[in-house]
């Protein structure tokens, strides 16, 4: 799964993608094509990578040395086409052999300041060798043309075109040097052919730095914590969605930071209306895909377990375009996570509500039955309700709910089915006609 | 050597042509031939495509632009591929056009180009701002055809004025169109000041604008139209109230317009102004008719109060 086919799924993770202080356009490209890792090898060795850019913000964060390292990586151009061609034994233009001169002498830059703060971005060292061809004088500029130096030819007839008055001459000149500079070009491209490989890493170790340094950042500006990685229970303490908090605080509220845990057995979280029971689902899966891209998490502490797949059903899916209602498209998401063939254990599913737009005998039906199947295939469900499932299969989590008047969000286990008979005070509250509540309540007294 | 010494004083400078073939690119030549580029770098640039060898309209023989070692130059990366000139790339913009990305660079022998800049005003502007990273003191800036646009005192501080017989071939016809451009050109500056009660218009819907009494400014939000300012001329408080414009690129109303608007008392003003330096003429017209160089320098001169040259009659020493 790729990072951007996840992005705009409902959780916010476009937000904390759009919070990530990416310098270069190319950087942002490549991060949306990152693929989810699902090793816990690949995680840990990001983790750490984030962890060396951590202590340089920290230390840096009020001095220049920061700016002007996001300032450098902000060079960071797309030239893998440019590195494709010489890798093909084309000869490159002024304009590629400039992109690459480039590249070599940012990168060369980069990995020395780097390396004083004793942080290795992968450089090779033969970085220096492609400079040395690029930049015969040694002037260490980043511009480029066919230098002077490269042929004492060219050099010559470059002196004749200047002290020559006559336009005829001047362009058979040019055209003669023109055709000098094809012949040194392909010179110069072959002895750059071997270190196109190295040209390639050196484009990526450029990104990554990039995105190390931009995750580091967001760890600090967003308060992101990195998990340990544990290998069947995800326990997520003081956990918050960096999103719902950013509104709320708009309007001046906080987010009331919530703690949950779950293994493989089952999770059914119930509740009143308007509890935030989907706010805890959005959040746990978003912390699950920053977890698995490397990010930081918006926990205090947490221990969180790789998975394989990721399933994340939520809200109204209705898709008039292929004729099938909310119902319709709820049912076939949810038979995606059944018919999943990846091991139980590697499945994380979170689904909100399911069966919620058909009659609640059926409904329940539907639910009881899923969580059974579920259960069955030891896949790691967490789920929100508003019907009475009677099951020994799952855990049951509370939210408090109303208390004095005032919504307590945070959840408890509960170990009884019954679901809470709240909608009625919460609609009260929210200031709902009254003649509608008083009706609705002399049916329920009958 | 006519107004060199004065183009040194700006940072910037627009040469805006009033027509195809008034000579434009042979005033660009005759000021990059003589401009100094050993004390402050020069960087010439263009909006839109200039400096091909035919002329695309009229399809008459086109002067290119000759580029001397040590100036500077904004082209295209396809122009740029297809120079005639010994160069140095300094820099690669991330300023897309259709043809390519916008590059600066530096002659290292004398050559020719073809000069494609960016096509909107924003991005020359933010080109230009880099470019003074670069070590760029003047840039000058080739306007494309018949468009004033480029002269804009957002982009230059200066501007050179190009006209000619093929804007008209009747001496007093084009007399008095030019002098109407440089009149627009040197618009008094708005004069600024706390009190003033200013009303907000803009043009394009400005059918039923009623003016307040207490309004003592009124505000052209865009382009100032002949039709808004016949309308805004049945106003009985007319001379009491300052019609501004944002600049004279706004501009977009007849003479005679004006010069009723004028007679009946009414202020035009600008916010902000570009210095016109000169005005060239080129008096032949790509049909063949021929207007007298002298008297067209002499009686256009006499009309706007400013230097008129045809540099290419009288060829001024290097």
């Amino acid at each position: 799964m790729k990072f951007k086919e996840i992005i705009d799924s409902s959780c916010g993770l476009r937000y904390c993608f759009e919070s990530l202080p990416l310098m270069s356009g190319y950087s942002r490209h490549y991060m949306l094509e990152t693929e989810m890792y699902t090793t816990e090898k690949d995680i840990k060795f990001h983790q750490d990578k984030v962890r060396e850019y951590s202590e340089f913000v920290q230390k840096y964060e009020n001095k220049n040395l920061l700016c002007s390292l996001q300032h450098q990586l902000s060079a960071i151009k797309d030239i893998h086409e440019t590195i494709e061609n010489l890798s093909l034994e084309k000869t490159l233009d002024d304009i590629e052999l400039f992109e690459i001169k480039n590249l070599a002498l940012l990168s060369s830059k980069i990995s020395r300041i780097l390396a004083k703060h004793y942080i290795n971005c992968d450089i090779s060292a033969s970085i220096e060798e492609v400079i040395n061809i690029l930049d015969p004088d040694g002037n260490r500029i980043s511009t480029f043309y066919v230098y002077d130096r490269y042929s004492k030819e060219l050099a010559q007839i470059r002196q004749h075109i200047r002290c020559t008055k006559d336009e005829d001459t001047i362009l058979k000149l040019t055209i003669e040097s023109q055709e000098l500079e094809i012949h040194i070009r392909e010179k110069i491209c072959k002895s750059l052919l071997k270190y196109s490989k190295m040209l390639k890493e050196t484009l990526e170790a450029m990104v990554l730095v990039d995105i190390y340094l931009a995750k580091s950042v967001m760890n600090r500006d967003l308060n992101l914590n990195f998990p340990t990685i544990s290998q069947s229970d995800n326990i997520l303490k003081s956990m918050f969605n960096p999103l719902i908090k950013s509104l709320l605080k708009e309007k001046g509220k906080d987010f009331q930071n919530i703690d949950i845990s779950f293994n493989d057995k089952p999770v059914l979280i119930i509740g009143s209306n308007m509890g935030g029971k989907t706010v805890v689902l959005k959040t746990v899966i978003l912390c699950q895909y920053l977890f698995q891209f490397g990010f930081g998490l918006p926990v205090k502490e947490a221990e969180v377990s790789i998975r394989k797949d990721i399933f994340f059903c939520a809200g109204d899916g209705q898709d008039e375009k292929e004729g099938i209602s909310s119902f319709g498209s709820e049912m076939k998401r949810i038979d995606e996570v059944i018919r999943c063939q990846t091991n139980g254990k590697d499945i994380l599913a979170l689904i909100d509500e399911p069966a919620r737009s058909t009659n609640p005998i059926e409904g329940t039906a539907l639910v009881s039955s899923l969580i059974k199947i579920l259960y069955k295939k030891n896949i790691s469900l967490l789920m929100t309700t508003h019907y009475n499932i009677e099951s020994k299969d799952c855990q049951r989590l509370k939210v408090k709910g109303l208390e004095n008047g005032k919504m307590n969000y945070s959840l408890r286990p509960s170990p009884s089915g019954e679901v809470p008979q709240e909608a009625l005070n919460v609609a009260t509250n929210m200031g709902i006609s009254k003649e509608w509540i008083a009706e609705a309540k002399k049916i329920l007294n009958n | 050597m006519p107004f060199i010494k004065e183009i040194l004083k700006y940072k910037s400078l627009s040469i805006v042509g009033l027509e195809k073939n008034v000579g434009k690119t042979e005033c660009l030549n005759y000021i990059l031939n003589r401009l100094p580029f050993n004390k402050r770098g020069v960087c010439i640039t263009s909006i839109g495509v200039d400096g091909e060898k035919m002329d695309q309209v009229t399809a008459t023989e086109k002067p290119e632009i000759h580029i001397r070692e040590g100036l500077y130059f904004v082209t295209s990366e396809k122009h740029y591929r297809s120079r005639e000139v010994i160069s140095e790339l300094i820099d690669i913009t991330d300023e897309n056009t259709s043809l390519g990305r916008i590059l600066t660079a530096r002659a290292v022998a004398p050559g020719k180009v073809m000069l494609s800049g960016p096509a909107s005003t924003a991005s020359l502007a933010r080109i230009m701002k880099k470019n003074r990273y670069l070590g760029i003191d003047l840039n000058i800036i080739d306007g494309a055809l018949s468009r004033l646009s480029s002269a804009s005192p957002v982009i230059s501080e200066a501007m050179v004025l190009a006209t000619g017989a093929a804007y008209s071939a009747n001496i007093k016809t084009l007399v008095n169109k030019t002098a109407f451009v440089c009149e627009m050109i040197n618009l008094p500056l708005a004069t600024k000041s706390e009190n003033n009660n200013v009303m907000m218009v803009s043009s394009l819907f400005s059918n039923n604008v009623k003016i307040d009494d207490n309004v003592d400014v009124v505000y052209i939000n865009g382009a100032l139209t002949d039709r808004f300012m016949k309308k805004f001329m049945s106003e009985k408080r007319l001379s009491e109230i300052e019609l501004r414009v944002k600049d004279f690129t706004k501009i977009f109303i007849e003479p005679q317009t004006y010069h009723y608007f004028i007679k009946r008392g009414g202020h035009l003003t600008c916010e902000q102004k570009s210095k016109l330096l000169a005005v060239t003429v080129n008096p032949t017209a790509p049909n063949g008719y021929n207007l007298d160089s002298d008297m067209l320098c002499k009686t256009l001169s006499e009309a706007i109060g400013l230097p008129v040259y045809d540099i290419v009659k009288n060829k001024y020493e290097v």
